[in-house]
C-alpha cells in the first residue's frame, strides 16, 4: 500500500515536471530579444570619471607563465599610456586558472561587476573562446593577446586579436623551413592534448606540404600529451627517419625535455616551434641542449626597426630588467589597440569602439597593425634561432608573402 | 488507494513551482553574472546530488564525474550546434556524416545527453560496483580518465582538443532550476522510499542486507545509473552556459570540487549538498578579490594567484579531520521542522535554490 | 627494425621503466602497512624536487646538500601527515582517501602560491647530462645512474624487509595487524618507519626523475604518480616484487607501443588504463596475485 503510494508521488512528479521542462522548451525564441536588452544599457556617449579596462588572464594553472609575461606587457602599456579620452584608465585584473569555465566566469565578473569597457586577453585560445561567448552576448569589445587559434574571433562581432593566427603562422614556419633552410622531409612531434599544438601542427603539415610539392614530405606524425615527459621512444623513431625538420610546437617546459633528449639520442634534425617556445626558462631548462633551435614568435627587437619597436624595447627592459618576448609585446599592442580605438571612437559605447576597432591602422609595437575581416592582426612573423644561449633574429615572413 | 497528498508534499509542490517562477522572473530582473553564478550553483547542486545517490546507497565513492558529465556536455554540444559552425570549427577532420548535418532542439538533445551518459554509466557500474572500497574508486576514476582521452582521439566526431564553440545558448535559469528540482526531488525520493531503504542498509551492512534478501549489485548498479543520467544533464547544462567545451574542461578536478562540496555539506544530506554547492560557487567569486593585485594605501601588493584553490584545499582538509558530519550531517531539511521553528520567534532561513 | 634501433628503445624503456618502480615501491610500502593508497605520493615527490631546487637556486648550496635537506624535509613531511591526517582517520576508508586528496591538493595549492606554477629548471650534477654512443646507440649516463640507484636500493629495501627486526614487523602486520599487535608490535611505529622509507623513495625518485627531465614545476608529481600507481596496482598492491615489475612493464610498455605500434602512440593511456581496469576486475591481486589482510566489516 504504502509502495504504490510513493511510487505514485515519483510518477506525478515526474509527469508535472516534464511538462514544465517542455512547456520551457517552447518559449526561448519570443523570449530572446527581451533578455538581451538590459545588458546593453551601457549608456552611450557619457564618459565615465574611470576608464576600467578588464584584463583576464591565465595567471595560475599550467598557462601561468604565459599569463604573467601578458600582464608585464599590459602594465607597462599601461604606464606608458596611462589615460584614455582625458580620464584615468583602472585595469582590473582577473585570473581563470587556466580553465574554460573559470574564464568565462571571470569574463562575466568583468561586465558585470567591474563594468569594464573592453576586456585584453587571453594569451590562451581555449581560454578566449570561453571568455568571447559572454563578451560577444554582452557587446563587450575584446581583444586577445597571443591566442592564435582561428576559431577565437570567428563569428565573432566583438572580438579582435593582437596577434596573426596559426594558419599564416604555420605558413610562415613551412616557408622558412623550405625556402631558407631547404628542407624536403619533416615529423611533426604534437601534444594531442591540447588546442594549440593539434591546430599548428595541422597548418603547419598542409604548408609544408604545398611549399616542396611533395605529398610524402612529412614522414611521421608523433603524438604524446600534456603531462608526458619522456619522448625518447618518439625521437628514436624520428631518428630512425632521419628527417630535415621536426616541428614541435608545444610549450615551453616539453619543449625543453625535447629538445634535451634529441641532443642527447644524436638527433641532427633542426627543431622548429611555434611563439608558445617563446619563453625565457626554455632557454633556462634546455641549456646547451637548445642551440640552433629555431620558433616563429610575435617579436624580436632586432625584427622591428621603427622608432615605436625601439621605444618599447627600451621601456620594456627599464622596467622589468629583461628582454620582451611575445607575450609581453601582445599583451602591451592588446592595450594599445584597444585604447587607440577607444580614443578615435570618442566614446565608450562598444559599438563605437567597434567600429573604431575596424577602421585600426596603428603603429604598435610590431610596426603598423591593421585587421583582417575576422578581426585578425595582419603582422609579420619573426624567425628566431638560439645561438649560445641568445635569442638571435633569423628571418622574416612578412604577410602576403 | 488515493490518498490526498500530505501538507509536506503540496508544500514541496509549492517551493518547486515558486522556484521556477523566480527562475522565469530572473532570468529577466537578475544581471549575466549573477544568473551565471546560480547557473553553476544549480549545476554543482545536481552533480552534489548525484554523488551523495551514490554514496548513499552504496557507501562508496565514485569518481567518474568528470568524464560522464563531459559525455552530457558533447551531447548537447553536437546536437545543437548548427550545422554550418560545425564544418567552420572542425579544423583537423571534415565532421563525421553521423553528426554534421543533426541539429536538435535543447529538450530532446539534453535528455539523450542524460540517456547516454546513462549508459556508459551501466558500462562502468556493473562491472565496478562488484569490487570493494579502494578498488571502486581507481576503476572509476580510469573510466573518467578514459573517457576524456577518448574524445582527444577521435577528432571527426569532437574535434579533438580543438573542442567546439558556439553553442548555442538555448537553455536558462529556468532549466537549470527544473533540472535541479527534478534531480533533488528524484534523489530524496529514490533514498527515502522503502526502496531507498534496502538501499541504505546496504550501506551500513552488505552481508546482513543480502541475508534479507536485498540484490545488492542490481541496487547499487540502479543508483550509479541514475547518478549518472543525472551527471549527463548537468553535463549538457554546462555546455549550454559555457558555450564551449574541450577535453580539458573534463580533468579529474571537475570530480574533486564536486567531493568538496559533498563533504562540505555532510556526505549523507542532499540538503547540505545544496547548501554547500552555493557557499562553493559563490566563495570562489568572493575569495577572487583577494587574489587580484591592488594599491594597499601606496604599497603596490602584487596579489597571490593560486589563493582561492589553497582555501578550499585547507577546507577539504579541515573538515575531514574535524567535522567529518560537514554542514549538515545526515540531516535534511523538512517542512515539518522548518513549520515548527515557525511558531517560534527567530525564525531560520533554508538555503534555497534561487 | 634493426638491432641498434630496438636496443635504442629497450634502453629508453629500463631507465623509464626503473623510474617507475622506484615511485612505485612508494605506494605499496604503505598500503602493505596500512592499506591506504597515499594519493599525496607524487606531491612528495613534487615537494622533494622543489626543495632541491630552491636550495641551488636561492640559497647556492651544492645539489647533495640541498638534496640532503630535501630528503629531510620529506620524510619529515611525510611523518606530520601520517601522525596529523592519516592516523586520526585510519579505521575510515573513504575519509583517509579524502585525506590524501586534501593534503595533495594542499601542497599543490601552496606551491602554487609560493612559487608560482612556471617551470624552473631543475639542477644536476654536470655528469649526467654526458651521453655514450655505441654505434648510432646512445646510452645517457643519466639513464645508468637511474638503473644503478634503482638496484641498490631495491637491493637494500630487500634485506631490510626479509632480515631485520623493522622488516618482519612490517610484513607481519601486512599479514594480520592484530596478531602482530599481539605479538608486541607497535604498528604505529612500524607505520611511521613505512612512511620514513616511502618518502625517502619519493625523493630519490624525483632527483632521479627531474635529473633525466629537467624542470620542476608544482604539478611535476601528479603524472609520474599517476603511472606509478597504475604500475603497482598492476603488479598487485601491496607486494614489493609487485610494484617493481608491473612499474617497470608500465614504463617499458609505454615505450614499446611507440616502438613497435606508432599509430597507438595517442592510446596508450588509454590502453594502461584498459589494463588497470582489467586486473582489477578479474585479477584484483595483480601480476603478482598478493592477498592483503581481509578488512574486518
Amino acid at each position: 500500500m504504502k509502495k504504490s503510494m510513493s511510487l505514485f508521488h515519483v510518477l506525478s512528479i515526474l509527469l508535472a515536471l516534464s511538462l514544465l521542462l517542455s512547456a520551457c522548451a517552447q518559449t526561448p525564441t519570443t523570449e530572446q530579444p527581451q533578455v538581451e536588452e538590459p545588458t546593453a544599457a551601457a549608456i552611450p556617449d557619457v564618459i565615465p570619471d574611470v576608464i576600467k579596462i578588464g584584463v583576464n588572464e591565465t595567471m595560475t594553472g599550467w598557462g601561468a607563465a604565459y599569463g604573467d609575461m601578458t600582464w608585464k606587457g599590459i602594465q607597462l602599456a599601461h604606464d606608458t599610456k596611462p589615460t584614455v579620452l582625458g580620464k584615468p584608465v583602472e585595469l582590473v585584473l582577473v585570473d581563470n586558472k587556466s580553465e574554460k569555465s573559470e574564464a568565462a566566469l571571470a569574463a562575466q565578473r568583468l561586465v558585470e561587476v567591474d563594468k569594464v569597457v573592453g576586456v585584453v586577453g587571453v594569451n590562451s585560445s581555449s581560454m578566449s573562446m570561453a571568455q568571447n561567448e559572454v563578451l560577444e552576448k554582452a557587446k563587450i569589445p575584446s581583444m586577445a593577446t597571443a591566442a592564435t587559434n582561428p576559431l577565437v574571433t570567428q563569428g565573432k562581432l566583438y572580438a579582435f586579436r593582437a596577434a596573426f593566427i596559426d594558419p599564416f603562422q604555420g605558413q610562415a614556419a613551412a616557408k622558412f623551413a623550405v625556402e631558407e633552410l631547404g628542407a624536403k622531409t619533416a615529423v611533426l612531434l604534437v601534444d594531442i592534448a591540447l588546442d594549440y599544438p593539434v591546430g599548428l601542427a595541422n597548418y603547419f603539415r598542409s604548408n609544408f606540404i604545398a611549399y616542396t610539392g611533395d605529398e610524402k614530405s612529412i614522414l611521421s606524425y608523433q603524438s604524446f600529451q600534456t603531462g608526458d615527459r619522456d619522448f625518447t621512444a618518439q625521437l628514436t623513431q624520428i631518428k630512425s627517419l632521419n628527417p630535415d625538420i621536426v616541428f614541435a610546437p608545444n610549450e615551453y617546459a616539453e619543449l625543453a625535455a625535447i629538445l634535451q633528449q634529441a641532443k642527447q639520442l644524436g638527433i641532427t634534425a633542426t627543431f622548429l616551434a611555434g611563439d608558445s617556445a617563446d619563453v625565457p626558462e626554455l632557454v633556462q631548462i634546455a641549456g646547451e641542449n637548445a642551440e640552433g633551435f629555431m620558433y616563429t614568435a610575435q617579436f624580436h627587437p632586432d625584427a622591428f626597426t621603427h622608432p615605436e619597436a625601439a621605444a618599447f624595447v627600451e621601456a620594456f627592459r627599464a622596467k622589468y630588467n629583461i628582454d620582451p618576448e611575445t607575450f609581453s609585446v601582445t599583451g602591451f599592442d592588446g592595450y594599445m589597440l584597444l585604447l587607440d580605438a577607444i580614443e578615435r571612437a570618442g566614446s565608450v559605447d562598444p559599438e563605437k569602439i567597434r567600429e573604431a576597432l575596424l577602421q585600426t591602422k596603428f603603429t604598435g609595437a610590431r610596426g603598423v597593425t591593421v585587421f583582417d575581416e575576422n578581426h585578425n592582426g595582419i603582422l609579420a612573423v619573426p624567425v628566431i634561432e638560439i645561438k649560445d644561449g641568445k635569442k638571435v633574429f633569423r628571418y622574416l615572413v612578412s604577410p602576403g608573402d | 488507494m488515493f490518498r490526498l497528498p500530505t501538507r509536506s508534499t503540496m508544500l514541496s509542490w509549492g517551493l518547486a513551482a515558486v522556484l521556477l517562477l523566480l527562475a522565469y522572473i530572473g532570468e529577466s530582473a537578475l544581471d549575466d553574472y549573477v544568473i551565471r553564478i546560480l547557473n553553476m550553483w544549480g549545476i554543482y547542486v545536481i552533480l552534489v546530488t548525484s554523488f551523495d545517490l551514490v554514496y548513499g546507497i552504496t557507501g562508496q565513492f565514485s569518481l567518474a564525474h568528470a568524464g560522464l558529465a563531459a559525455i552530457g556536455a558533447y551531447t548537447v554540444s553536437l546536437l545543437t550546434l548548427p550545422p554550418d559552425a560545425k564544418l567552420m570549427s572542425f579544423l583537423l577532420q571534415a565532421p563525421h556524416p553521423l553528426i554534421s548535418n543533426a541539429q536538435w532542439p535543447l529538450l530532446p538533445a539534453l535528455l539523450l545527453g542524460g540517456v547516454l551518459a546513462a549508459l556508459v554509466g551501466f558500462m562502468i557500474g556493473a562491472p565496478a560496483l562488484r569490487l570493494h572500497g579502494d578498488y571502486l574508486l581507481i576503476v572509476t576514476f580510469g573510466f573518467s580518465e578514459i573517457i576524456r582521452l577518448f574524445l582527444i582521439n577521435i577528432p571527426s566526431i569532437t574535434n579533438g582538443a580543438m573542442g567546439l564553440k558556439g553553442v548555442p545558448y538555448l537553455s536558462g535559469l529556468r532549466w537549470t532550476v527544473a533540472a535541479v528540482i527534478l534531480a533533488v526531488f528524484l534523489t530524496n525520493r529514490l533514498i527515502t522510499s522503502s526502496y531507498g531503504r534496502a538501499l541504505k542498509c546496504v550501506r551500513e551492512d552488505e552481508i546482513a542486507a543480502e541475508a534479507v534478501g536485498v540484490n545488492l549489485y542490481r541496487h547499487k548498479t540502479l543508483a550509479f545509473v541514475f547518478s549518472s543520467f543525472f551527471v549527463g544533464i548537468a553535463g549538457g547544462l554546462f555546455a549550454e552556459i559555457l558555450g564551449t567545451v574541450d577535453p580539458n574542461t573534463f580533468r579529474p578536478a571537475l570530480t574533486y570540487a564536486v567531493i568538496t562540496m559533498a563533504i562540505l555539506g555532510g556526505l549523507k544530506s542532499l540538503t547540505g549538498g545544496v547548501i554547500a554547492a552555493g557557499i562553493y560557487t559563490v566563495m570562489s567569486e568572493l575569495l577572487r578579490t583577494v587574489e587580484a593585485p591592488r594599491m594597499i594605501f601606496s604599497y603596490n601588493f602584487p596579489g597571490l594567484p593560486g589563493l582561492r584553490q589553497l582555501a578550499f584545499a585547507v577546507m577539504l582538509l579541515v573538515l575531514i579531520l574535524f567535522a567529518q558530519r560537514g554542514l549538515m550531517g545526515s540531516n535534511e531539511f523538512s517542512w515539518d521542522w522548518l513549520l515548527s521553528r515557525f511558531k517560534r520567534p527567530g525564525t531560520k532561513k533554508e538555503g534555497g535554490e534561487a | 627494425m634493426d638491432f641498434e634501433l630496438f636496443m635504442q628503445f629497450l634502453i629508453n624503456g629500463i631507465a623509464l621503466g626503473s623510474l617507475y618502480a622506484l615511485i612505485a615501491i612508494g605506494y605499496t610500502i604503505i598500503y602493505g602497512v596500512v592499506q591506504l593508497i597515499n594519493f599525496a605520493h607524487g606531491e612528495f615527490f613534487m615537494v622533494a624536487a622543489f626543495i632541491t631546487m630552491w636550495g641551488v637556486f636561492r640559497y647556492q648550496i651544492p645539489w647533495y646538500f640541498s638534496f640532503a635537506i630535501a630528503v629531510v624535509v620529506v620524510v619529515g613531511l611525510g611523518l606530520l601527515v601520517d601522525r596529523g591526517v592519516y592516523r586520526p582517520l585510519r579505521e575510515q576508508k573513504t575519509s583517509s582517501f579524502i585525506g590524501a586528496i586534501s593534503v595533495s591538493f594542499l601542497l599543490q595549492n601552496l606551491f602554487v602560491v609560493l612559487f608560482t606554477s612556471r617551470a624552473k629548471p631543475f639542477p644536476h650534477p654536470e655528469i649526467l647530462d654526458q651521453v655514450l654512443n655505441y654505434g648510432t646507440v646512445a646510452l645517457p649516463v643519466v639513464n645508468i645512474f637511474i638503473v644503478a640507484v634503482s638496484i641498490i636500493l631495491f637491493t637494500l629495501l630487500f634485506i631490510l624487509v626479509l632480515y631485520t627486526d623493522v622488516g618482519r614487523a612490517m610484513r607481519a602486520i601486512s599479514k594480520d595487524i592484530e596478531v602482530a599487535q599481539l605479538m608486541g608490535i607497535n604498528h604505529n611505529r612500524i607505520i611511521a618507519f613505512a612512511f620514513i622509507l616511502s618518502t625517502t623513495f619519493a625523493a630519490v625518485g624525483a632527483f632521479m626523475y627531474c635529473s633525466k627531465f629537467p624542470y620542476v614545476d608544482p604539478f611535476t608529481g601528479v603524472i609520474p604518480g599517476l603511472k606509478a600507481f597504475i604500475g603497482a596496482v598492476m603488479g598487485g598492491i601491496g607486494s614489493i616484487p609487485g610494484a617493481m615489475v608491473g612499474g617497470f612493464i608500465l614504463g617499458m610498455g609505454e615505450i614499446m607501443i611507440v616502438a613497435f605500434f606508432p599509430d597507438l602512440t595517442a592510446f596508450r593511456d588509454i590502453i594502461a588504463y584498459i589494463i588497470l581496469i582489467l586486473f582489477l576486475l578479474f585479477r584484483p591481486g595483480g601480476i603478482f596475485n598478493v592477498r592483503m589482510r581481509e578488512e574486518k566489516v
